[in-house]
């Protein structure tokens, strides 16, 4: 799960309570199981701990909810790798993949070089999986063809996105 | 390429293809046929010769060479609808090259593919034309005196005929050569500014003709004729792309078809009016100049004479007209070989054969009909003595009643051409909406 | 992967009469390279097929086969080159209708000046590969379009190309037997060497390719390596 990522993302914009940043996330995918406080509070902790963020204000109160988190250098380079990468194609990874692209399009990043660089990834995992030369197991081969044909479907996603992409910074230029 | 591969591919074996290459045989083999009656009668050497036994056409030595002149030129009218035989099925013969080319053909391959289909037909041709010389010339020699103007063939004729095949084929690879196109034709070929100048200068062309008929003779008459056919080509495309808008707006999609077809490519149509506007200017003419002779009394004595020779010519000329329509039909045969997928997506419309054959015949008679009509009533009109620079008669009211009904005549002639179109081309409508044919390329 | 391009395009634009199809395209192919070209319908795919192919003459720019620029060459020669040099599978109506399916495989030898036995024999042996030999005297109105498109196939193949440009090789196949025919494209150009350029809406096909080349309104829109 990248749920850190997706932290250092909502922070990118500027420094903010560990509420805002539950609210910016649920903003982001107001489809998804809302982010529970509780996590968004651990989360936070581990990252501080990791000095990806820091806290740059405490108000009196002196409760987790006063507190408001900013990105540190080495945070902001870990959100822009982490956006660089592909996710490895792998079962399931479509959701990481779309949180990538969420937060790439959110925070201003190359979302249209990420999904050229996921394409070429996903393409490169079909083609392992058919030059896997076909051994006697009865199974492997229709789970191959799943994988292959989710995979597919995944691309087409990531086409359209492009397309979508390309067409909105078309009209804003 | 080998000759084998040369003589392969040049022969296209579609059935359009297949039907436009027997036509061009067809009149190529005629034409030949008229050539070596040319020849044959040129053979006879220039004395004058006994009218007991030769038609006053042939024995007379004056009227001889007249004679071979009017065989020389309807063979190369004829081969002129050779030349229209060639050109139909533009759009699935140029299908056909655009393969050859993307399989690697050059330019020349293509240029010598068509030369050499089209000099074959030529060699079958002038083959042919020997024994359809034979033929001709058995069927005039059972007509009576006056009108036997084929002499029959002899052993020597044999000779002529070698010529007459190498003539042939040659005029067919000549053909073919011009013919061909490098590229795809540009479809603004056929410009407005095209048709406009031709509008202008056709009669510009015809008055000039014929007022300087009397002092420069045939040149003058050749002027005359080459405005006439100018006027009709481009009278035609107007009148033709005319036609196809009005279909064009109609709600019923058979219709549109047709208009779209005409508006799209109305080059082959306005060509084959031209050709028949030419012959119905013709013909008029030569009605006109029997009724002249009918007239004046003091030539009574060679009615027969003249008769003969305008009758014989009306018929060379219905002859061309007949295979110039019979060229227009293969030419709606062949788009409709074309334009199947359209016509078998009409099928599950609700289009069926009584309704498509209504369409055709529409087709046809559009082009046929005026075209001939106009062609007759100018002839009529203008008359021989006009065109040849002989001498004018005063305008008689007796010419305008044959000139109406000459008109009226070829009018009817053309509805009943594309009547026939209809009833010839059945079956092949009937293929046409045949909805396996969704499946075809 | 390494030696002269043998296929080069360099700002390569393209205009129909109404629309422009594209606006300065440029790319290479490596001997033994395969390629496929993607993006949306219409954003000028073929045309770029076309445009290498010599089909089309591009309004600007440069096609180089083989190190040779294909607008300096005389018709005669560009045709030979086209013949012997690249072979072209096309999205629709590439065969002679009027042909059996031998001959039109024979197509670009026996037009190279080939006897015909012999060129049936290479003919008959790529009709063999690409799985339809059954239906060498079969004419194109006989096949169904995946016949036809194995057919066009066999006929690009036969005179051992060194660029093989594919417009939806296996678009009209179901995707067995697509990969099949595909696994036949990439074997003969892979055995021979030869560069592959294919046009394609299938990412499975696309998937075989070295790299991916896409397409936006005529213009590359991303080129990513897929090594
Ligand atoms: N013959 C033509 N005349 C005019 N415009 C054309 C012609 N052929 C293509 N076009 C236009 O050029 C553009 C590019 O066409 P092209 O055929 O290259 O697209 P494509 O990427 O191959 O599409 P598809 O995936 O649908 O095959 C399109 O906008 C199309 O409308
Ligand atoms: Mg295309």
């Amino acid at each position: 799960m990248a749920t850190a990522e997706l932290v250092l993302g909502l922070l990118s914009s500027g420094p903010a309570h560990g509420y805002d940043v539950k609210r910016g996330h649920d903003a982001w995918f107001p489809d998804s199981r809302p982010l529970a406080f509780g996590q968004v509070y651990t989360t936070l902790g581990r990252l501080e701990r990791d000095g990806l963020v820091e806290v740059v204000d405490k108000t009196s109160g002196g409760g987790p909810d006063r507190t408001v988190y900013a990105l540190t250098s080495k945070g902001r380079d870990h959100l822009a790798d982490w956006l660089t990468d592909p996710v490895p194609p792998a079962w399931g990874s479509a959701d990481e993949v779309l949180r990538k692209l969420v937060a790439a399009i959110r925070t201003g990043g190359d979302a249209a070089g990420f999904l050229a660089r996921q394409r070429a990834s996903h393409l490169r995992r079909i083609r392992e999986l058919r030059e896997t030369p076909a051994d006697d197991d009865p199974t492997s081969p229709l789970v191959r063809e799943y994988i292959v044909a989710h995979l597919d479907a995944d691309l087409r996603w990531l086409d359209s996105a492009l397309d979508r992409i390309s067409e909105q910074r078309g009209a804003h230029q | 390429m080998t000759l084998e591969t040369l003589v392969q591919l040049s022969r296209s074996r579609t059935p359009a293809d297949r039907s436009r290459v027997q036509l061009a045989t067809a009149t190529l083999a005629l034409s030949g046929a008229l050539l070596l009656g040319a020849l044959r009668i040129a053979r006879l050497g220039k004395g004058d010769l006994s009218e007991g036994v030769y038609s006053n056409y042939v024995a007379e030595s004056g009227l001889r060479s007249g004679l071979i002149a009017i065989l020389i030129i309807l063979a190369v009218l004829t081969g002129g609808l050779a030349v229209q035989a060639l050109r139909l099925g533009t759009a699935a013969r140029e299908r056909r090259l655009d393969a050859l080319r993307l399989a690697g053909a050059s330019r020349k391959q293509l240029r010598q593919l068509t030369v050499t289909d089209a000099a074959i037909a030529g060699l079958v041709g002038g083959l042919l034309s020997g024994p359809a010389y034979l033929l001709l010339s058995l069927l005039f020699g059972a007509l009576p005196r006056m009108a036997r103007i084929l002499p029959g063939a002899e052993v020597l004729d044999l000779a002529l005929w070698i010529p007459v095949v190498i003539a042939m084929t040659a005029a067919g690879a000549v053909i073919g050569s011009l013919l061909h196109r490098d590229g795809p034709l540009p479809p603004a070929a056929e410009s407005a500014a095209h048709r406009r100048t031709g509008i202008i200068a056709g009669p510009v062309l015809i008055v000039l003709g014929l007022l300087t008929s009397r002092y420069l003779g045939y040149i003058a008459s050749t002027i005359a004729l080459a405005g006439i056919a100018l006027l009709f080509l481009s009278m035609s495309a107007v009148w033709i792309r005319a036609v196809g808008r009005r279909l064009q707006r109609s709600s019923d999609p058979a219709y549109m078809l047709t208009g779209l077809r005409l508006v799209t490519d109305s080059r082959p149509a306005s060509r084959i009016c031209m050709l028949l506007g030419c012959c119905g200017f013709l013909a008029g003419t030569m009605a006109n100049a029997i009724a002249g002779v009918h007239a004046e009394n003091d030539r009574g004595g060679h009615a027969a004479f003249y008769t003969t020779g305008f009758g014989l010519t009306i018929a060379g000329l219905a002859l061309v007209a007949l295979t110039a329509m019979a060229g227009l039909i293969v030419g709606v045969a062949d788009q409709l070989v074309d334009q199947r997928r359209q016509f078998a997506s009409l099928t599950a419309l609700g289009v069926d054969l009584p309704f498509l054959r209504r369409v055709i015949r529409r087709q046809l008679t559009a082009v046929a009909a005026p075209a001939l009509a106009t062609g007759l009533l100018l002839g009529t009109l203008i008359g021989l003595g006009r065109v040849v620079g002989g001498a004018v008669d005063p305008f008689e009211p007796g010419t305008l009643l044959i000139a109406v009904a000459l008109t009226a005549g070829g009018w009817v002639l053309g509805q009943l051409g594309g009547t026939a179109a209809g009833y010839l081309l059945r079956n092949q409508l009937r293929d046409a909406l045949d909805p396996e044919n969704l499946r075809a390329a | 992967m390494s030696g002269q391009p043998v296929l080069e395009l360099e700002s390569v634009e393209y205009s129909y009469r109404r629309n422009t199809a594209l606006r300065g395209v440029s790319l290479e192919l490596k001997p033994g390279e395969v390629v496929a070209v993607t993006g949306a319908s219409g954003c000028g795919k073929s045309t770029l097929l076309h445009c290498a192919a010599g089909i089309l003459a591009p309004d600007a720019g440069v096609v180089r086969v083989d190190g040779q620029d294909l607008s300096a060459l005389p018709e005669e020669r560009r045709a030979a080159l086209r013949r012997t040099k690249v072979g072209i599978v096309l999205q629709f109506g590439q065969l002679v209708p009027d042909l059996p399916l031998i001959d039109n495989v024979a197509l670009p030898l026996l037009l190279d000046g080939h006897e015909r036995g012999e060129a049936h024999v290479a003919a008959r042996h790529w009709l063999e590969q690409v799985g339809i030999a059954d239906d060498a005297d079969a004419v194109p109105s006989e096949l169904s379009g995946g016949q036809t498109q194995r057919a066009a196939l066999a006929r690009a193949l036969v005179t051992g190309p060194s660029v093989v440009l594919a417009d939806e090789p296996t678009g009209s196949l179901d995707s067995r037997a697509g990969q099949e025919l595909l696994d036949v494209l990439l074997q003969a150009a892979r055995y021979r060497g030869a560069a592959l350029l294919m046009v394609t809406h299938d990412n499975v096909v696309a998937s075989s390719a070295d790299r991916e080349i896409r397409l936006r309104d005529g213009l590359i829109q991303h080129e990513v390596s897929l090594r």
